[in-house]
Parts: structure tokens; C-alpha cells; sequence
């Protein structure tokens, strides 16, 4: 009796929770959320990175899997693209497309390296994960200073149209800035941990 | 043009560093004591979990029980203030040209048309050319330049008037999907005191009118006749320069 009473409640619930975990904007505020804790991380690397003190304890830790994390920020950078264009319905400007044409490869080329153990994309992915940097660092400032692209709207979809603005600060194009830096810092440590590798005499 | 001959170990693509490969085979990274993976992978999935625990925890505070979908709460906020935010407007007579973005504008010196819809609280209002100097302004709620625009407009035309010229203004382009909706609370933060005309869905003023960028302002004289268009943000002396225009019936 109290089964059959409480089942329907607590699938209620669990549809009720669904709703709220596909909503849209819990995914963009997930997006966010998780933009600003990479900047975070990142910031902290760069820390360690500069500290002699703390740079092998980095390196050592996060080059062996700097393939694979920067793998996986590129994955969730192009899937939350992904999720905005055709789910949340943002139609993306001539300068997210050329972040995309950055992204998109990174994200393909890296799961594959990772789940081949190869290094030898690192290099090409490290170039084009710093033009995407480049790339973002210019929407934003469009998006900051809109008379930097023009004087006036295009009435399709101008770049500087903020589609996502949380926290005052995290937009699209900041979001792809931190991925695309992030990638760059995780596939740094990667490198450096293997010069570190085969420099150093009996591999140990 | 001497090339250093290449050991079988060199021509191997280069792998991943790894502790599990054995000491001693060709081309493979030596093992190194490194913190486990695993400890990293945990620790970012369980901040990745605690991020997505919390973006559904503030939604949910903020949305209460309701699961009216983020597409659609904006249009239920509207709906229960009674206001209208797109409405059918009647276009009378021939649309204008499309404003050309350079070069000679070939809208300038024809009869602008005339358009009857309605204001943000469904009343009606009407763009009559012909019935003096007017100065027709569109604007956008999610473009930036309009956003700019928008406060110094309410500004310099306060109630609809400058210089003893009308002043209009068209939100066109509405749409629930874009920043900034709805325009009506947009308009209403700026004390935008302009009369302005909700365009249609379909943004049929803006189309009658030639409209190619955001912000828009078409002045007409007394006549009916278009005597300058423009379009971007525009400064105080150009603006009283539209209404000159508009009030000397010569092209600005």
C-alpha cells in the first residue's frame, strides 16, 4: 500500500529533476560554473608554473595526464557548443565558428591521442589551441567595445550579441578562452614532462 | 644536406609517458613516480558533480517549483504583466528600399508608408507620414548599439518630441531567445517615454521601411517623403541634425 502511494511521488520527483538537470538554463549555469573553476585551475598552474619551487611538483603531477585532461576540456568545450547551438537554439557568429574550426579538431584529434598514447599531435594541437585563444581574445573584445566590429547591429547575429552573460563577466567567447588556455597549459606540462622523461639518464 | 641516419627507436611515433612500460624496451618512456591518475581524475569529477549539483540547486531556487523551460519563462513573465512584446502592423502604401550600407540612398525623396499596430500595452498606435516632420527610430532589445542608443534617445526626445519634431520608435526584431527580452521591460527600465510600435513576428514595419542594421532612424518631413536615413549609433548633433532634416525637408 505505502509502495504503490510513494512510487508515483518518487517518480514525480525524478521527472521533475530531469526537467531541471536538461533545462537550459541550469546547462548554461553549469557551463559557467565550470568555465570559472578551470579559470581557477588554470590560474593555479600558472602559478606553480612560474614558482620554482613548486614547478616540477606540476609538472609531475599533471604532465602525465596533460593528454588526456586537455582531451577532456576539448570534449566538454565542443559538446557545450554543441549543446548551445542546437539545443539552446544560439545561433553562432562568424567569430564562434572560427573558435569552432579551432575547437572541433583539438576535441577529435586528442581523444584519439589519448586513447592511443600518442604525443605526436601535441605540438599541432598546442598551435592551434593558441589561434583559438587568439580568436576568443578578440570576441571578447568585441563583445566589450561592440563599435570595435561596427557601428551598428547586422540584423541577423552580430559578434557582439552576449547570448550568455553570468557573473558579469563569463560569456561564450570567455568560456572558449579558457578552454582553449587550459589545453594549452595542460598540454605544456604534458611536454615538459616528457622532455624531463627521456633527459633524464636511466629513465627513472 | 647530411641527414643524421635514423635509429629503428626514432622512427616510432612517440608515446605517452607511462609507468606501467617496462624498463629497457625501445622507443617506450621510462617509469616515474607520479601521483595517481585516478587521485586526479576523482578529484575532478567530483568538482565537476559539485558544480552540476549546484547550478541545479540555484535554478531551482530561482524558478521555485514551476517547469516552465528557460525558452519559455521569459514569454510566461510577459503574458502575466498583460503586455505585448510583437503584434501585426498594417502597412499603407509602398515599402521603402533597402538602406543602402554605402552610396547613394535611393529610399531618399519617396513617400514613406504608413503603419498602424499597436503599443506595448496593446493600445493603438499609429506612424503617419505626412503629418509633419517625423523621425522614425527601430530598435533591437539584444543589439548592443541599440542598448547604447536607447538611454540617449530617452534623453533627447523626451515624450515623443525635439525640436517640435515627432519622434517614434519600432522594437523590431523581438525574440524570446536573445538577450535582453523582453524589450518592454527593457524600454521601461530606460524611461523610454518615446511612443513605440511593437513590430510583427515576421518584423514587417522594419521591412517596410528598408531597414538593414540596428539602430535605425529614417527621418520624413512634412510631407511624407524621406529625407535621411541612417543607421549605427549616432551622437547628439547628429541626431538634432535628423530632425533638422526632417523639419527642412532637404536631405541632412
Amino acid at each position: 500500500m505505502f509502495q504503490s502511494l510513494s512510487q508515483p511521488l518518487f517518480m514525480e520527483n525524478l521527472r521533475d529533476w530531469k526537467l531541471k538537470v536538461m533545462d537550459r538554463e541550469t546547462v548554461i549555469l553549469f557551463l559557467a560554473l565550470l568555465a570559472v573553476a578551470t579559470q581557477v585551475g588554470v590560474l593555479v598552474g600558472l602559478g606553480l608554473w612560474v614558482s620554482p619551487k613548486w614547478r616540477n611538483v606540476f609538472i609531475e603531477t599533471i604532465g602525465p595526464v596533460g593528454i588526456n585532461g586537455a582531451a577532456a576540456v576539448a570534449t566538454v568545450a565542443t559538446v557545450g557548443s554543441l549543446y548551445l547551438s542546437e539545443v539552446a537554439h544560439f545561433t553562432p557568429c562568424k567569430f564562434c565558428w572560427y573558435q569552432r574550426i579551432a575547437m572541433y579538431p583539438i576535441a577529435i584529434l586528442l581523444v584519439i591521442a589519448a586513447i592511443r598514447r600518442d604525443t605526436s599531435p601535441r605540438f599541432s594541437m598546442q598551435v592551434l589551441a593558441g589561434i583559438g585563444a587568439i580568436i576568443s581574445s578578440y570576441h571578447i573584445l568585441i563583445e566589450r567595445f561592440p563599435q570595435l566590429e561596427s557601428s551598428s547591429c547586422d540584423p541577423n547575429n552580430p559578434c557582439s550579441l552576449k547570448w550568455v552573460d553570468k557573473f558579469g563577466y563569463v560569456t561564450i567567447p570567455v568560456m572558449a578562452f579558457t578552454g582553449f588556455i587550459a589545453i594549452s597549459l595542460l598540454l605544456g606540462a604534458s611536454r615538459r614532462h616528457e622532455k624531463r622523461l627521456f633527459a633524464s639518464p636511466g629513465g627513472d | 644536406m647530411s641527414r643524421k641516419p635514423q635509429t629503428p627507436s626514432s622512427k616510432k611515433r612517440p608515446t605517452l609517458p607511462t609507468t606501467r612500460v617496462p624498463s629497457g624496451r625501445a622507443g617506450a618512456a621510462p617509469s616515474v613516480k607520479v601521483k595517481s591518475p585516478l587521485t586526479i581524475a576523482v578529484a575532478v569529477a567530483a568538482v565537476v558533480g559539485l558544480l552540476a549539483i549546484t547550478a541545479v540547486i540555484a535554478t531551482s531556487s530561482k524558478s521555485g517549483n514551476s517547469t516552465v523551460t528557460g525558452s519559455d519563462r521569459p514569454a510566461a513573465d510577459a503574458a502575466a504583466s498583460l503586455t505585448i512584446e510583437t503584434a501585426a502592423v498594417k502597412v499603407t502604401g509602398t515599402a521603402l528600399a533597402a538602406a543602402p550600407q554605402n552610396g547613394a540612398d535611393t529610399g531618399i525623396g519617396t513617400t514613406a508608408p504608413r503603419l498602424d499596430g499597436q503599443t506595448f500595452d496593446s493600445s493603438a498606435v499609429s506612424i503617419a507620414p505626412g503629418s509633419g516632420p517625423m523621425v522614425v527610430v527601430f530598435v533591437a532589445h539584444w543589439c548592443p548599439h541599440c542598448q547604447r542608443e536607447v538611454p540617449l534617445l530617452a534623453k533627447w526626445a523626451v515624450g515623443g518630441t525635439s525640436n517640435n519634431v515627432a519622434v517614434r520608435a519600432v522594437s523590431t526584431s523581438v525574440s524570446s531567445n536573445r538577450p535582453n527580452y523582453p524589450p518592454s521591460d527593457w524600454l521601461s527600465r530606460e524611461n523610454f517615454t518615446i511612443p513605440t510600435m511593437v513590430d510583427s513576428d515576421a518584423s514587417t514595419a522594419a521591412e517596410a521601411y528598408g531597414l538593414t542594421a540596428f539602430p535605425y532612424f529614417v527621418a520624413v518631413d512634412a510631407k511624407g517623403k524621406v529625407v535621411n536615413r541612417t543607421s549605427g549609433e549616432i551622437t547628439e548633433a547628429q541626431f538634432v541634425q535628423l530632425l533638422n532634416s526632417a523639419k527642412g525637408g532637404t536631405p541632412g
